[in-house]
């Protein structure tokens, strides 16, 4: 579980203090170091001293990615920071098991960062380094990108290049935009600890209930969920906006979805766009490659499943969040191939036409909300419950 | 002094009430998210 906390007024003092000292900046040198500091003294509020571990970390990283910027001993080193990343993530997520093999003198460092969404980032950042995309980021930004304030909570989960790619200083922000900045944190407050919350209050029992009550209950439970996620999502962006600094948006109405790709491009869309970059498109190139580019259905398949499975685990290294991942590996599987086998029976023109029908579309949204919604339920059950 | 332009145009694109309305509908959400996570339960978020 993340240590950062939003109603915390800690949290939003460093907000203020980064607003007030970034914004007047100009220079880009200067700006992404003052950033750094911003972000490693937030870690401090968390840690105290043990900020010094955190910063060493981040060395090691930073020292990691300059070594696979180079020629020589890229592989193994890429091989060694992976293992070493794939450790800590592993240690993060079972924190019972790492004390027990004494291993959790680092569990607080993690939970402070939010090491599930550094560890994507990490993936992230060592891919396009070792694949030549971008140059390895200097230590400032190497603390920057893995490791900003805003993003620690609830990602969202930028890609290393646009990270990389954006203004080092950024075009001053005019008066309309703060005030839309603001609304948008203000939104994302609001839908988190009055909505969300309310909702909680009154309807949910954590699934203590059977029968009729329970179907609705799963209804309610996702969009709680969606409220609550999708409201940190809202603070990040508009913190982010206030700052001059590029934060990716996460939601997209996903209850419209009307098929699990659909489903995707509208929910944690970060994480979605991240699985695309470092696991399904290598994957489906490196089968295309080995097959020529033949069996397209197949190989789209055997990438959504074993994505969607590692998917899974990323959120928790236990059967729910597996069996989770499986259910939208297997909405995802059968949304591919049904759509692969309406274009091929009523050709590209017609399946448009189908999909416009309202019908159509509604039975889409209801069945894919339906999904979700029970996909949640296998996460949110008190399955220790039923255990004599 | 005249005024720079961007600055002129910024501030037409809202108008008074427009901006006082949103500044109203902002100090609304944000006061009741705080009175309701100061006098609720705590409320983290169960994430990931």
């Amino acid at each position: 579980m993340p240590m950062v906390d939003l109603a915390s007024p800690v949290f939003w003092l460093v907000t203020l203090i980064a607003v007030a000292v970034m914004t007047p900046v100009t220079h880009a040198e200067l700006r992404k170091w003052l950033w750094a500091g911003v972000n490693l003294v937030f870690i401090a509020t968390m840690l105290r001293l043990r900020v010094l571990e955190v910063a060493a970390l981040l060395l090691a990283a930073h020292i990691t990615l300059r070594v696979l910027g180079c020629d020589t001993w890229r592989r193994p080193v890429a091989l060694a920071g992976l293992a070493c990343a794939l450790c800590l993530f592993v240690i993060n997520k079972l924190p019972l098991q790492s004390q027990a093999l004494g291993l959790g003198v680092v569990n607080p460092l993690l939970a402070a960062v939010g090491f599930s969404y550094v560890f994507l980032r990490l993936i992230d950042v060592g891919r396009v380094v070792y694949e030549g995309g971008r140059p390895p980021p200097d230590l400032a930004s190497t603390v920057n990108y893995l490791v900003p304030f805003h993003m620690l909570a609830a990602g969202p989960i930028q890609s290393y290049e646009d990270f990389i790619d954006q203004p080092a200083v950024p075009k001053p922000v005019t008066a309309v935009e703060a005030l839309e900045a603001v609304e948008r944190i203000a939104l994302g407050l609001f839908k988190k600890f009055v909505v969300a919350y309310i909702i909680g209050k009154l309807f949910l029992t954590g699934f203590n209930v059977s029968g009729p009550y329970m179907l609705f209950e799963v209804q309610v439970h996702y969009l709680w969920f969606y409220l609550d996620f999708s409201g940190y999502s809202d603070i990040a962006v508009g913190i982010g906006k206030l700052m001059g600094v590029r934060t990716p948006e996460n939601f997209d109405k996903p209850y419209l979805a009307r098929n699990m790709i659909d489903f995707w491009d509208r929910w944690h869309i970060s994480l979605s766009l991240w699985v695309r970059r470092n696991l399904f498109i290598p994957m489906q190139l490196a089968m295309a490659r080995r097959t020529r580019g033949k069996r397209a259905l197949l190989i789209a398949t055997v990438a959504f499943t074993v994505s969607f499975l590692l998917c899974g685990l990323w959120h928790g290294i236990s059967w729910p969040y597996f069996t989770w991942g499986a259910m939208h590996a297997l909405g995802l599987v059968v949304t591919n191939t049904y759509r692969h086998g309406l274009t091929k029976r009523l050709g590209t023109k017609d399946v448009k036409a189908y999909k416009e029908k309202p019908v159509y579309r509604l039975l889409g949204q209801f069945i894919t909300f339906q999904w979700v919604a029970f996909s949640l339920l296998v996460i949110a059950y008190p399955w220790e419950g039923l255990n004599p | 002094m005249s005024e720079p332009v961007a600055e002129k145009n910024d501030r037409m694109e809202l108008s008074g009430w427009q901006w006082t309305y949103r500044l109203l509908r902002v100090t609304v959400m944000l006061v009741a998210a705080y009175w309701l996570s100061r006098t609720g339960d705590a409320f983290f978020y169960q994430g990931f």
